[in-house]
């Protein structure tokens, strides 16, 4: 899956603690809880402009020094992630090549 | 000048013009009423209340008898705010819970103005303290309480902040004890002035508490935030104050904001800011009011 960012949201970010980041989208006018490994695959995507599953991953593994580029528990935790974020209408696929 | 010292007849003149016309923090009421049974109770109990001669009121309320039959049979009051009955009627000998209870929610859905927190406020040294809380929670008792011992009372029901510069906007009312903390309050303050006790309303016996004449008079004092305290009562509870981490406050603060979602990003950065602005706890007490406001004085005075 390719995903991009939505260009529409426009995200007001508020934290106190590294595990909990709060982002308002005011597109929406909803407030969002995120993880810090959450809002950096956001902030990813934003960056990146399109990005695939696997290069979510790939950058993620070069992002945290812990990440095991084998761990696929932890992929499938990320590619969860990834579905999360479209549920919220942070990001969504993307069907340009 | 204010209610105290407005000659009976004159204020029973005002109230049957729709001409009694006053102010309570930055809000502006005007009141009409042709219930008799009125005219010595606001007296007494708005008593501290500045009268305002401004053409322009906020809200413009109408206490009146309800239909023919019910004046006679279970006789019944109606709450007009500006011509609309947003209510149905209230049996008469309520009426002054209905116009409280009527107030609150004028200002709960029009102050959007404000990021509204469903919370008391009280202030010492200009740090406020709010509480948020639930019905049920002891924040009216606990504000009540504070205030008879040197704090001020900016509100028991509103926390009102103003995005643009955060600061809380005082709202004194008359404060609504319920049930068991009406005989527990009038133990730990016999002086403080109370109304009448109004058995089997739909939050059991409601008997207010006049806010302190100090505090009515500083309402166009606003206050700087400091501590965020959701006080939870429990009978018999041992009394707890324990620090929360500021997104926990965050979250759980949202919760009782009665306009949050409704005012969007102001509403998130105003929340953001009093969050930074605060340190956040929970407190769980047993009613024992005495150590409950040592407890919080302990707070204020840097001693925890």
């Amino acid at each position: 899956m390719r995903w991009r960012y939505n260009k529409l949201c426009q995200l007001h970010h508020w934290s106190n603690d590294v595990d909990r980041q709060f982002i308002f989208n005011q597109l929406s006018g909803q407030t969002h809880v995120l993880s810090r490994l959450a809002l950096d695959i956001l902030e990813l995507i934003k960056h990146e402009k399109i990005v695939d599953d696997d290069g979510v991953w790939s950058q993620l593994v070069d992002l945290y020094e812990n990440f095991d580029p084998s761990d696929e528990d932890m992929r499938q935790h990320v590619l969860g992630m990834l579905v999360s974020l479209d549920e919220l209408g942070l990001i969504e696929p993307s069907r340009s090549l | 000048m204010n209610f105290s010292k407005l000659p009976s007849s004159e204020l029973q003149h005002l109230l049957l013009q729709g001409q009694l016309k006053f102010r309570c923090g930055f809000f502006s009421l005007c009141l009409q009423s042709d219930l008799p049974e009125l005219n010595n109770l606001i007296q007494r109990m708005y008593a501290n209340y500045s009268l305002e001669n401004s053409e322009f009121s906020d809200f413009q309320i109408n206490l009146s008898p309800h239909g023919i039959v019910h004046r006679f049979w279970r006789p019944q009051v109606q709450f007009w705010v500006d011509e609309k009955a947003p209510f149905k009627p209230f049996p008469r000998d309520t009426a002054l819970p209905f116009l409280e209870w009527g107030l609150n929610w004028c200002i709960a859905t029009h102050a959007h103005h404000y990021l509204m927190l469903h919370s008391g406020v009280i202030e010492k040294n200009n740090q406020a303290l709010i509480l948020p809380a639930w019905p049920g929670s002891g924040k009216s008792t606990l504000a009540a309480a504070l205030c008879q011992r040197g704090w001020r009372l900016l509100s028991d029901e509103f926390g009102l902040v103003r995005p643009q510069d955060g600061l809380l906007a005082p709202f004194p009312r008359l404060i609504p004890l319920k049930n068991e903390s009406i005989v527990v309050f009038r133990d730990f303050a016999p002086d403080a002035v109370m109304g009448p006790e109004y058995p089997k309303t739909r939050k059991g016996t409601v008997c207010h508490v006049r806010p302190p004449t100090d505090s009515v008079e500083r309402d166009q004092e606003l206050a700087n935030p400091r501590w965020i305290v959701f006080p939870k009562y429990r009978k018999g509870a041992i009394m707890n104050l324990r620090p929360i981490e500021k997104t926990q406050a965050f979250v759980t603060l949202s919760g009782h904001s009665f306009n949050y979602d409704l005012i969007g990003l102001r509403g998130f950065q105003t929340l953001a800011n009093l969050i930074d602005a605060c340190d956040c706890y929970t407190f769980e007490y047993g009613g024992d009011l005495e150590q409950a406001v040592a407890q919080l004085n302990a707070l204020a005075d840097g001693l925890i």
